[in-house]
Formats: structure tokens, sequence, C-alpha cells
């Protein structure tokens, strides 16, 4: 378990006043995989190092496992070296001068625990360097060095294991092998692990929970598929996946728990699930590329509710997928709705087209 | 790092302790001197006739003068040379790029007093060698060249400080992105174009900085001054404070009043050298990066520029070198010739070996460099990781830098005038013991130690040692079993250079040095002084043997710990 509340921290550059930490609270529950996501410059970091102790918060209190590890109301700051965790760090910081068995025996000498060979020989075969021990870190690949950090991380059996953008350093492939990689590894240890990522795709595929952080605050903590599907805040919804932000006014419902017809630049939308909104409010809506379907011919239409005639502004070919900025009619301002179709859905720039999006995946937002 | 508030207050707190008490006493009792006119240990009278005394002679003001033109004229040729050097090292595919090493090693090798004594051995007017063949080859009566000339002093003084501007100039163009300059060939700029509009602006604060601490340097020099400018009667103002502490009864106190003004003078050429350096950030040179830069292809003028560079690195380590070894081996001075062969002696060592305290000061100096050389290097090696990784305490980390820093504006005279003050004010009893020299050692040397530390410490990855950390490991296990094997060739290389610079230094050993402490460069000075060339030679080719063997068996030591240094 990780335990922070009300945690705070800003600092002073030569220009302003950076809050990195607001008034943090959260709880990361006992042997799962929680996550925060942010760009770069929020806090996540900040965050990871406090819980370190690498870094000493302004205010607040961290509690790692039974332990208080900072409190700044009864002074309790417990240094790095005897928070007794497992950290990963970006650059993996591998010992050039010593061996990998070296490397990951060091945090067994330094805590004096016993059976240090077999215990590396252990933490080396779960990432499958037993062969390389008695290599220097110099002769090994980024991967290899990656695996070697979480071997030397996981060695002492940790109460929480800290991962910082382990995966940032390596390329597109091996990158995606090693995420498969750490979440087997994550669900055979059980260790309560803190992992910080700017990556999305990282974030969703890795987490029991996510917490996306902007500018020092947590804007939502969820899990994955909360997060994707409905996300609460316009930030939420930019940064996890890509989006369609429309501003509309609610023009009227079908009773009380019914879809609302809201008007938007382009005509009217209907939202299935519009929550508590009242007839007369400013609402923000929010789709999904991938929801946003092409009509061919009229039939199998359940509904002409949310059809639309537009025109293609661009479509590029992804491989998979074929993704299109589209002009809506009524559309003034030069924005586009953008969405992503199946590679075969042929398409030239300025064709017309018609699209249907099913109200259940119009999601209003909160202010963000 | 902030979580070691411990441990910082245990390692900042002493060091700006120590190193404040290195620097600041020894600068602030130059000011008790001025305003007294008594001796040291005595009650203080205070006065403003030791002001007076200083300044209201005339004859202090051309010194002055001399000592500005002499700095000037020294630190641009200099430049001019090293950069030339640096240039043909790092970006020409010459044959000379092999010769580096010897370039680096000369400076650090050869005692201050070398080089000067093998020129005037060379072109001294009398028993110079150039000289003596040349009347001898030619039948003239007059020598053709005199040393003893103020030319004489700025060619002596540029092949003095040639080897360390091309070490101060090296990493500069080391560490520039040539991409900047292949960027400006892309875009159709010639060789010379890329060169005038875009390296050298670039390097501008890099050779703005080197300048103003070869000013400095030149400032401070004695070994010119007093060899070559004595005998000619061109006084520097190095001289004059040299000669007040020497005058007898010694005058310390105008000592004090002249170093004051040679302070004020250095300490606005490192103001200068601060604000160039200020926003250096504008210029993207120093990245730490070595890059493999394209060289550029000399062709037809391969020939030319090699044999620029040997000549150079012949007048700097050759010339000087050969003639004492000559000189070492003949009863008096002689031009080399196959009739003096006959000659050849082995008397001269045999004297030198039993000359006063000949073993005794090459023991003091071995001792000594080697103590200061551990010794600064902890202190700075210290000083350097505070800098780079305990930013948290921006202030007493910008005092401690300024600190460390500030010997560099303090010229060897200085702080040697200034810890014979002090350590006769003071009731500790460490005048005209080994102490005082190492003081005065580690003063000297600390900005050198601290920045070939941080050269090495700003390599190493803060998150080596946080691992480290995280893993388990207090403060002493992360230092002794990370930082420093980590670092262990910066901090190699930093003991070295400062037992060779401590080795070789004169300055403020010729105030500090006394019976039982003399120190080997001094005692140099003194032979040459006392007159005998030959032995003089004799001596120095054997300590320069003897350190040149040390030199080696440190490299060998090294290796076999695998370090590269």
């Amino acid at each position: 378990m990780i335990g922070l509340t009300h945690l705070s921290r800003s600092f002073r550059t030569e220009h302003e006043a950076v809050v990195a930490m607001d008034d943090l609270t959260l709880e990361v529950e006992s042997h799962s995989f929680f996550t925060l996501l942010g760009p770069s410059g929020c806090g996540k970091s900040t965050l990871l190092r406090c819980v370190a102790g690498l870094e000493t918060p302004d205010f607040g209190e961290i509690v790692i496992g039974n332990n208080v590890a900072f409190s700044s109301a009864q002074g309790i700051n417990v240094p790095a070296n005897r928070r007794h965790i497992g950290m990963v760090f970006q650059s993996y910081a591998i010992w050039p001068h010593m061996t990998v068995f070296k490397n990951v025996a060091f945090p067994l000498e330094v805590q004096r625990k016993p059976n240090v060979r077999e215990r590396v020989l252990n933490a080396l075969a779960m990432v499958e360097l037993d062969k390389l021990a008695d290599r220097y870190a110099s002769q090994l690949s980024g991967g290899q060095q990656q695996r070697i950090a979480f071997a030397r991380a996981i060695v002492a059996e940790p109460d929480v294991l800290l991962l910082d953008e382990p995966l940032s350093n390596l390329d597109a492939a091996l990158r995606e092998q090693m995420r498969a990689e750490l979440r087997n590894l994550q669900d055979r240890l059980r260790i309560t692990t803190l992992y910080v990522t700017h990556d999305q795709e990282e974030a969703l595929s890795l987490s029991d929970r996510i917490a996306i952080m902007r500018n020092g605050r947590f804007v939502e903590i969820a899990s994955p598929e909360e997060l994707y599907n409905k996300p609460k805040t316009v930030f939420t919804a930019r940064f996890i996946g890509s989006a369609n932000i429309v501003e509309g006014t609610v023009k009227g419902r079908d009773g009380p728990r019914g879809a609302a017809e809201i008007a938007t630049p382009f005509g009217t939308v209907w939202s299935a699930a519009p929550g508590a909104a009242t007839a007369e409010a400013d609402v923000t809506l929010f789709i999904r590329p991938e929801r946003i379907r092409p009509v061919v011919g009229e039939a199998g239409l359940p509904t002409d509710r949310n059809v639309y005639s537009c025109t293609v502004r661009s479509h590029l070919f992804v491989g998979d997928n074929r993704e299109l900025e589209l002009v809506l009619p009524g559309v003034k301002d030069g924005s586009t709705m953008r969405c992503k179709w199946a590679a075969e859905f042929r398409v030239s720039t300025g064709q017309t087209v018609r699209i249907h999006i099913d109200p259940t995946d119009v999601h209003l937002l909160a202010d963000a | 790092m902030q979580q070691w508030l411990t441990v910082d207050r245990l390692i900042l707190l002493p060091l700006v302790v120590v190193v404040g008490w290195l620097i600041v006493p020894s600068v602030a009792i130059l000011v008790y001197g001025t305003i007294t006119d008594t001796p040291p240990a005595v009650t203080p009278h205070f006065t403003v006739e030791t002001f007076a005394r200083a300044y209201g002679r005339a004859m202090i003001y051309p010194s002055l003068l001399n000592s500005l033109i002499y700095a000037v004229a020294t630190a641009t040729i200099v430049l001019i040379i090293g950069g030339f050097l640096a240039w043909v090292v790092e970006r020409t595919d010459s044959v000379v790029r092999r010769m580096t090493d010897l370039f680096i090693l000369a400076p650090i090798l050869m005692p201050a007093v070398l080089l000067v004594s093998g020129w005037i051995l060379l072109l001294g007017p009398r028993s110079g060698l150039f000289n003596l063949s040349a009347m001898e080859y030619f039948g003239i009566k007059e020598p053709p060249l005199n040393l003893f000339s103020f030319w004489g002093m700025i060619w002596v003084g540029t092949l003095q400080e040639l080897p360390l501007a091309f070490l101060w100039l090296w990493p500069a163009f080391r560490s520039m992105n040539p991409e900047l300059e292949e960027a400006g060939l892309v875009s159709g700029a010639s060789m010379f174009t890329v060169m005038r509009r875009i390296t050298l602006p670039i390097l501008r604060p890099t050779i703005f900085a080197a300048w103003i601490i070869f000013f400095i340097y030149s400032l401070g020099a004695l070994s010119v001054p007093l060899l070559i400018g004595m005998p000619a009667k061109i006084f520097l103002f190095s001289t004059e404070i040299y000669l007040a502490t020497r005058r007898i009864p010694t005058d310390l106190n105008l000592a004090s009043a002249y170093s004051l003004l040679f302070l004020f003078v250095t300490v606005v050429g490192i103001y200068a050298y601060r604000k160039s350096t200020a926003d250096a950030a504008r210029f993207v040179t120093v990245t730490g990066r070595a890059y493999n830069p394209r060289l550029i292809r000399l062709g037809r003028w391969q020939v030319v520029v090699t044999a620029i560079a040997v000549v150079l690195l012949l007048l700097v380590a050759g010339l000087p070198l050969v003639v004492l070894v000559w000189n070492a081996f003949m009863p008096f001075p002689q031009a080399p010739s196959f009739n003096s062969l006959a000659l050849l002696t082995t008397k001269n060592f045999a004297a030198a070996i039993n000359y006063g305290p000949a073993q005794r000061a090459v023991v003091n100096s071995v001792v000594l460099g080697l103590g200061a050389g551990v010794l600064t290097t902890i202190i700075g090696g210290l000083v350097a990781w505070c800098g780079l990784r305990l930013k948290s305490h921006g202030r007493s980390v910008a005092l401690l830098d300024q600190l460390s820093t500030a010997p560099i504006a303090i010229p060897g005279l200085i702080v040697g005038v200034g810890l014979v003050w002090l350590y006769l004010v003071l009731p500790v009893p460490i005048y005209g013991t080994h102490w005082i020299l190492l003081i005065a050692y580690v003063t000297i040397h600390l900005p050198f130690a601290v920045r070939i530390c941080a050269s090495g410490l700003a390599q190493l990855h803060p998150e080596l040692e946080e691992a480290s950390f995280v893993s388990g490991a207090n403060w002493f296990t992360t230092m002794r079993r990370i930082v420093v094997l980590l670092a262990a060739p910066s901090i190699m290389a930093s003991i070295l250079y400062v037992a060779m610079r401590s080795f070789r230094e004169y300055v403020a050993s010729i105030f500090l040095a006394g019976p039982g402490t003399e120190v080997f460069s001094v005692l140099v000075l003194d032979m040459w002084e006392g007159g005998n060339s030959n032995i003089l030679s004799a001596y120095v080719t054997m300590v320069m043997a003897l350190v040149a063997a040390a030199i080696v068996a440190f490299y060998w030591i090294g290796r076999r710990m695998g370090v590269k240094i």
C-alpha cells in the first residue's frame, strides 16, 4: 500500500514559482499496478521521487506499507536508503564498473541480506539474464540493461516498486515486448507498483488504475477502461486516445432519464447518456473517432438521429486504418471531425460522405 | 537530494569552513599589512603611511605599465598560437595529432625555471649556445640575438604558457558540435567564412575567458621577470613585490600594499570572465559530449601546417631540453661541436647531488606534491560533487563555488605573501614548516582540482547515485562504491595534475620555503642565481628523469587498476 495525503511541493526557478505537487491525496492498493500519467512537467516524476525519498515534499504525508516514510506534521523523513523500495530509473542507472551480478547483488549487500548468490541468480533468472551474470553493463543492449535494472529493483523484495518511465529509452518494437514482460512480471510478483509515464498506451495496457496529472494536480483517477470510454474531463479525453470535442447547448430531453437533444454548430446531436444536463445548459460533447461510422446506402440505419453529410478534407492511410478529417455542414470556423475507418474504405479528398454517430457514443464532459 | 539533510550539512558546512579558511584570511591579511607599518607579530601601528609610500613613488608606475603590456602581449600571442595548435590537432588530419600527449605532458613535466634557463643558455648574450655558435660561424663580434630584452621576455613567457593555452582551448574545439560548422558549409559558405562567422563567434566566450586567465597568469609570473627581466633592468610589478620581501630589512607592508592593487586588477579580470561565461548557454559549445568531427584534409598544406606545429613543439619542449642536457655534461657553457664532445663529463651530476640541500629539496617536493595532490583532490572533489548534486542548497553551494574558484584571481605571489603574514601573526606554529607550503599548494590548485573532478562527475548520471541510495546504501557507501570508482579517471588526473603543478610551483614557494623546507623549484632558482648553470643543468636533468619515471609508473599503476587516464 502507498498512501499519500495532502502532498505539496513547489520550487522557484529563475523566472517563476512552480507548483510541482498541489495538495495530492491518493491511495495505491496493495499488489496493484498504479500509473501516474501526464504530460512532461505535470509533477508525476516529482511525486515518484518524493515517494522514493529522493526529493522532499514541502507538506503532507507519505505512507509506504505500514510505515510512515514522510510526514511534515510529525517531522518524519525516512531517507531513501531506509524506505525499502525498488526503483527502475529512466536511464536504468546500471553501474558500468560492476558486472551484472554485482549490480543486482548491491542492494542485498548494502542491506546485509543473507543468501546473496541464490537470490541474485533467482532475480536474474526471472528476467532471463542468468547467463549474462559475469558481463559488464557496457556490453549489454538497452533492453538487457532495462532487465538488469528491474532485477536489481526487485531482488531485495521491496515493499513497493517505483518505475520512472522505464520504457521511454527503448525503440518501438522492444518497448512493446518489454511492456508485455513487465505486466507479466508484476502479475507474478504482485509487488505494489507505482509507474510513471507520459505514454497513454503504456498506461492503458499496464495499469490497474491510472491517475491523470496536470500542473501538479490529479485530473482524474480511474481504471483504464473508464478513462478511455467515459472520461470526465476534456483534458483526459484529449490526452487518452484522440477525441472530437464539440461545444453545444441542450435543447431538450426525452424525459428525465432519456436522450438529450443538443444544438451544435453542425446541427442537432443526440446523446444517449447526458447525465444530469438540463435544457439550456451549455455542454461539451466528446466523440471517439473510431465510433464515427460511414453510412453506405440507406439500409440498416436504426434511426435518422445523428446522421450527417460531410466533405472529406483529408485522408491518411496508416496501415490498419484510414484516418479522415471531415468538414461537417454549417461549420464555418474550419474545425473538422476526425474519424478512423477501416482501411478498405476508400475515399478521395473533396468527396461527400454520410456518417452516423450512435447516441450512446456521444458523451458529455465536465468542464475541464 | 534533499533527503540527505544531515549528510548535506555534515559535508557542506565543514567544506565551506575549510575552503573559506584557505582563501579569506590569507587575502584579508594583505589589507592589515597595508594599513599598518609594523612587521608581523608586533603590536600593530595603524597608518596610511604604507599606502602612501607604495603608490607615492613614481618608479612603481613604469613597472605597472610594463606588467600590463607584458601580460596583454603574452596572453594575446599565446592564445593565437594555442588556438592554431588546438585547431590543427582537433580539426585537421595533420600528423601532429599523434603528438598531443607530448603537449599535454610537457607543461606539467617541466619546472617553470627550466624553459627560461634553457632559453638563456641558448640565447643569452655572452654564453648562449646559439650566440656562441653564430659568432664563431659567421665570425661576428656581437651576439646576434639578445634574450635580455622586453621582446625576449614576451617570447619566453609565451612559450612557457603555450602548452596550457593549448589545454584550455583544445576541449572547446573538441566539444563543439561540428554540425554547426557543417551547416555553414552546406549553406554555401567557404571554410574561411565558416571560421569567421560561425566557429569564432561561437567560441568567443571560451576564448575571452582563456585570455583573461592568461592575462592573470602572465601578471603573476615570476620566473621570466626575475631571470630575464632583472638582468635586463626591466622591472615588472611582480618583481617589485618580490623585491620588497627580499630587501633587507624585508618590507612585508609594502609587499601587501602592492599585492592589493595586483589583486584588484585580477579581480576585475575575473569579474569580466564571469560576465563572459554567465550567459554561456547561448553558446552551445560545451555539451560534455565528445564528437567525432569530420577532419579537414590539409592536402598540400599538410607539410606547412605540420612543420609549424613541430617547430612550436620543439621551441617549447625540445630545444630547452636539449640545451639543458648538453650543458649537464659540459664543464662550462660551450657551443656544441665535435671538439667539445671531448669535454663530456659527469662531474656536474656528482656536484649537483652533493650541492647543499639538493637531495632534501627533491624529497620535500615529492612529498609535498603528492600530499597536495591527494588533499586538494579530496577537497576539490567534494566541492565539485556539492556543486553538481546539492542544488537545493543554492546559497551555500554558490558560496562554496565562489570561494573555491577565487584562487584563479589570486596569483601564487599573493598567496605566498599572504600566508607569510598570516602565520607570522597567528599563534599557529607552522611558519617555516612543510605545512605552510602544503596549505599554499592546496589553495593555489584548488580551482583546478574542482574543475577536473567536476568534468568527470558531470559525466555521471545522477541516477547512478540515486539507484544506490534507493538500493539501501548510505552516503559514504555510495561515494566509496559508486562515485569514486566511476570518477576514478578524473580523480587520478586531478591528483597527478595538482602533484605536478605543486612540484613545479615556485612563485609562492619562494616566500615560504626556508632552511629545512627547501623545495626543488626554489632551489633551482637559487642555483641559477648562484651562477653555475652546468651543475643546475645536471640537477634538473636528473630530477626530470625521476619525475618522468614517476609519471610512467603512475600511468602503469593506473592501467593495472583498470583506470584510463
